[in-house]
């Protein structure tokens, strides 16, 4: 039989038949739509042991305590720790921790800035020469900021600026420093601490306390635990909440009631309530009681109302609720966590002695202050002395400026004015993860790895019931060419001549450690915290009538509208920019596109000619910010609300020019009698763009 | 004559209409032999794990069960193939007694491959670089827990073809994806498709849906939840 063209036909149509009857097309359609799944540039899941390490935020201002969920030994997920005195939850920063190392803005190595303005890369043996070279010039003209207030970097770098004869070294501007200041003015040799934990009826005015004021998750934690639910049903409440401010945030969203007041006005409000329950019996120990009581009696109900906007049935209600409480407490801060001052937290520390909750279960503690943990290094409280609006209003312009951690050319009140100072310092040097406003001007940026893979500690951040320190362990390997800021500096001064006792940081936080009954570093560093309920006496209070009579006197707005900044915890920090993992949580409501909203209740848009939509200017007399206007009745009246954390210009694409930087709006002007400048009453006009 | 003839002619007809076919039949025979026989083995390439391992002496000699080695941590996740640290529990040193003269070439393979761990991977430190026959694609989460505590929560309780094992003896519910190795005195090579690199193990949904799309798992007990949601987010994050 021959095989001709007719008969090839016909195999090639059984074959093509018998095909049809095998796996082959089958098989091959389907591993064809699989392998569109596998081509090379879609990330691929790294499989591997899955094991946890355990870490404190140090970019969360909340200090939350992360477990980190490994596998293969490469971090891929933040977990809350339950049982830690901080802990309770995530917050949306560290939860996008992991995702943080991978950021395109990141510092992955050391650079200079050259000759023609532009940065190059060196070794980090010629960036330490070169800035131990530049600190050895500058001398006694070297002045240090911070960021980290809570961690020990601050101990090293205080005891070289001791070293080299430098006395400026300041901490970037918070609700810590405030109520520092407060508590040295009334002689309070203590930090100001919370008993959250254990009160039954909180009134927070101007303090955010579910989002931006103090150890936010911590503070979750205890709301969740007070509010407990069966189902969809409530039982009944342990704690109660009332919050005044000028915005509906998160704390006023829960609040049973919210008081709606004017920005600015905390202090006020609060001698308005101290007249109020001196009117009922109560008072404290005090020098100057009496001087106390007579300026509380000028804020009488009525006028208390009409400098703060308060509405006074409310009001009275909340009263009659502190002093119906079992443990009432009070706590005074800023929306925006800065810029308030420190004489209203001494105006709220005089309203919880009127309740004699001091030292006492769910009142303010008395905790021992933070001590430095070096020779000739200055303890926090010293540090918070040094007020940095201040000094860089008084252009005081030092030879070398080194930087941690910090970005005041974004965060400072007028940072335009700031970066105008930074560049007139012949050396400035940023430690730095991320390429921010303040590195992009300096002449040398030196990273340092995030809070995941250095060791770091965390030493009573503001607002903590009771003293709480932890250590932050290495989680991840560096995913850049990184060096701890302390061991540079701990080097730099060895070369120097100026030895500061330590060789490593490790050697001093094992020092800090073993200063806890029960903890040694190891325990510390698995992730337990050390926790002591050590509280200073109470004796020797001074309410500072004369203080607060020229600090919180009342201020005329004019024409125009108070300014209420507010932070959300998902726009991230000055240093870290809007993590790229949190763009997703931006409303359409907040940014659109490239416009951020700001927002005012609908009788004060009325009032502007305003209506939702338009696109508006505020203009603070020295700086204007344009935006989209949202009418939302979460606004006090006469008031405009605006986010922190847009109008990044540094950074990465994430941050970069979306909406703009509240912080161009304010002026920091001086507190009159407590050293401190603030910026919480700054008012602006609005207007149609 | 005449008939002869067109008889003839019939059976000629008949021969060359049964010829034509034979090219037809002979391709589609050519095809499924093909499609059945030699293509699985041009679509899978088979690959050998790193040395010889059975779970058969772990089970009948030494005793172990599957949860010795196969278990849940204490956060729900499971272990999958151990790490050399479970291993190196028993395997610090060599277990097996050097073969003799007299030992049978299971014992002497069983010895050499000990020895080869040993010293390759317990005495380096080194993981192991097992090859897994079931690894879900990375579009899929996948949790032995829930599997583990869902489906056993009511099939421990049926009879018949619906039980899935007894709590002193869950294996049948593993077994259930799971081909058994407890009898297994070797290697099996793993398949691997050249195409798509997973494995000729790797389920596939269908295989998924033969419970998730049961329509008897769609009850509600009562807390809003469903007994094996078939919604695409329950696999798919």
């Amino acid at each position: 039989m021959v095989l001709d063209r007719r008969g090839f036909m016909k195999f090639v149509a059984g074959a093509g038949l018998g095909v049809m009857a095998t796996p082959i097309p089958w098989k091959l359609l389907d591993d064809a739509a699989i392998w569109t799944q596998n081509w090379s540039w879609i990330p691929r899941n790294v499989k591997g042991e899955t094991s946890y390490t355990y870490a404190v935020s140090k970019m969360c201002p909340s200090c939350v305590p992360m477990k980190v969920r490994m596998v293969g030994g490469r971090p891929v997920r933040v977990l809350p720790v339950d049982g830690h005195p901080l802990g309770g939850g995530v917050s949306s920063i560290a939860v996008a921790e992991v995702q943080m190392m991978f950021s395109p803005g990141r510092v992955k190595r050391p650079l200079y800035r050259a000759a023609d303005g532009a940065f190059r890369e060196l070794s980090w043996a010629e960036a330490v020469t070169l800035l131990q070279q530049k600190l050895q010039a500058a001398g006694s003209s070297t002045a240090f900021i911070s960021g980290d207030e809570n961690g020990s970097t601050n101990d090293v770098l205080s005891a070289f600026a001791r070293a080299l004869g430098a006395g400026d070294i300041f901490l970037m501007p918070s609700e810590a420093q405030c109520a520092a200041r407060a508590a040295e003015l009334m002689g309070i040799p203590a930090q100001l601490g919370y008993d959250l934990e254990n009160s039954d009826y909180v009134l927070a005015i101007g303090a955010n306390l579910l989002e931006s004021w103090g150890p936010v998750i911590r503070n979750r934690r205890i709301f969740r635990d007070g509010r407990p639910v069966a189902g969809k049903k409530e039982l009944p409440a342990r704690l109660n909440i009332a919050y005044a401010g000028a915005v509906q945030n998160n704390t006023a969203a829960v609040a049973r009631p919210w008081l709606p007041v004017y920005p600015g006005t905390e202090g006020i409000l609060a001698l308005g309530i101290a007249n109020m329950l001196i009117a009922k019996g109560c008072s404290f120990d005090s020098p100057d009681f009496s001087e106390f009581k007579l300026l509380a009696a000028k804020y009488n109900p009525e006028v208390t109302a009409k400098e703060t906007g308060v509405d006074l049935k409310k009001l009275e209600a909340v009263v009659k609720a502190l002093m119906a409480a079992k443990a009432p407490l009070v706590i005074v801060g800023s929306e925006f966590s800065q810029g308030s001052g420190a004489a209203p937290v001494m105006a709220g520390f005089a309203l919880n002695a009127l309740l004699g909750n001091i030292n006492k279960s769910g009142g303010v503690c008395l905790l021992p202050r933070a001590e430095a943990g070096i020779d000739g290094a200055s303890a926090r409280d010293e540090i918070f002395k040094n007020d940095l609006t201040a000094w860089i209003a008084d252009r005081k312009t030092p030879q070398a400026l080194v930087l941690h951690e910090a970005n005041p050319a974004y965060a400072l009140p007028g940072p335009q004015a700031v970066a105008a100072f930074l560049k007139a310092v012949p050396f400035k040097v940023s430690f730095s993860t991320y390429m921010d406003e303040t590195a992009a001007l300096c002449d040398l940026v030196l990273p340092i790895g995030m809070g995941l893979e250095r060791i770091d500690d965390v030493n009573t951040p503001y607002g903590c019931g009771k003293t709480v320190y932890c250590i932050s362990a290495v989680a991840a390997d560096p995913r850049a060419d990184v060096h701890n800021t302390a061991n540079v500096i701990l080097h730099v001064a060895k070369e120097m001549g100026k030895d500061l006792g330590f060789e490593y940081y490790e050697d001093l936080l094992k020092t800090k450690a073993v200063r806890y009954e029960k903890c040694d570093f190891a325990v510390l560093a698995a992730g337990q915290a050390a926790v002591s309920e050590a509280r200073v006496e109470f004796s020797g209070f001074t309410a500072r009538a004369d203080v607060l009579a020229k600090a919180l006197s009342p201020k005329t707005r004019g024409n125009k509208l108070g300014l209420a900044p507010y932070a959300k915890l998902n726009l991230g920090t000055a240093k870290t920019g809007i993590p790229p993992y949190n763009t997703k949580t931006l409303r359409g409501t907040e940014l659109d596109g490239k416009d951020m909203y700001v927002m005012m209740n609908a009788k004060t848009a009325r009032k502007k000619g305003l209506s939702d939509g338009d696109m508006v200017v505020l203009d603070s007399g020295k700086q204007q910010i344009r935006a989209r206007l949202r009418v939302f009745e979460g606004v006090m009246m006469d008031t405009v609300a605006v986010c922190l954390g847009y109008g990044h210009t540094a950074l990465d694409e994430f941050s970069q020019n979306k909406g703009a930087n509240v912080m161009e709006l304010m002026v920091a002007v001086p507190e009159p009698q407590t050293g401190l400048n603030v910026w919480s009453g700054t008012g602006v006009t609005v207007s149609k763009a | 004559m005449e008939e002869n003839k067109h008889g003839a002619d019939d059976s000629n007809c008949r021969l060359k209409c049964a010829c034509g076919v034979v090219p037809f039949l002979i391709g589609a025979a050519v095809a499924l032999a093909f499609g059945w026989w030699v293509f699985p083995d041009l679509i899978f390439s088979k690959q050998s794990q790193p040395f010889y391992f059975s779970h058969n002496i772990h089970m009948e000699k030494v005793g172990t069960v599957c949860s010795d080695c196969h278990s849940f941590r204490a956060d729900g996740s499971f272990t999958g193939v151990p790490a050399l640290g479970t291993c190196a529990g028993c395997h610090g040193e060599i277990q097996t007694d050097e073969p003799s003269a007299a030992s049978t070439p299971a014992e002497k393979a069983a010895y050499e491959a000990e020895k080869f761990f040993v010293e390759e991977y317990v005495a380096k430190g080194r993981e192991v670089p097992w090859l897994r026959h079931q690894y879900q694609p990375d579009n899929v989460f996948f949790s032995h827990a829930a599997h583990f505590s869902k489906c056993y929560s009511c099939h421990l309780t049926m009879k018949g073809s619906l039980s899935l094992g007894t709590p002193d003896n869950p294996d049948k519910l593993c077994m259930t994806c799971h081909p058994s190795l407890a009898e297994l005195d070797k290697n099996i090579p793993v398949a691997v498709n050249v195409l798509t690199d997973y494995s000729a193990s790797t389920m596939k949904m269908w295989e998924c849906e033969r419970c998730h799309a049961l329509p008897g798992h769609f009850y509600n007990d009562g807390k809003g939840r469903t007994a094996a949601n078939n919604a695409c987010y329950t696999c798919h994050k």
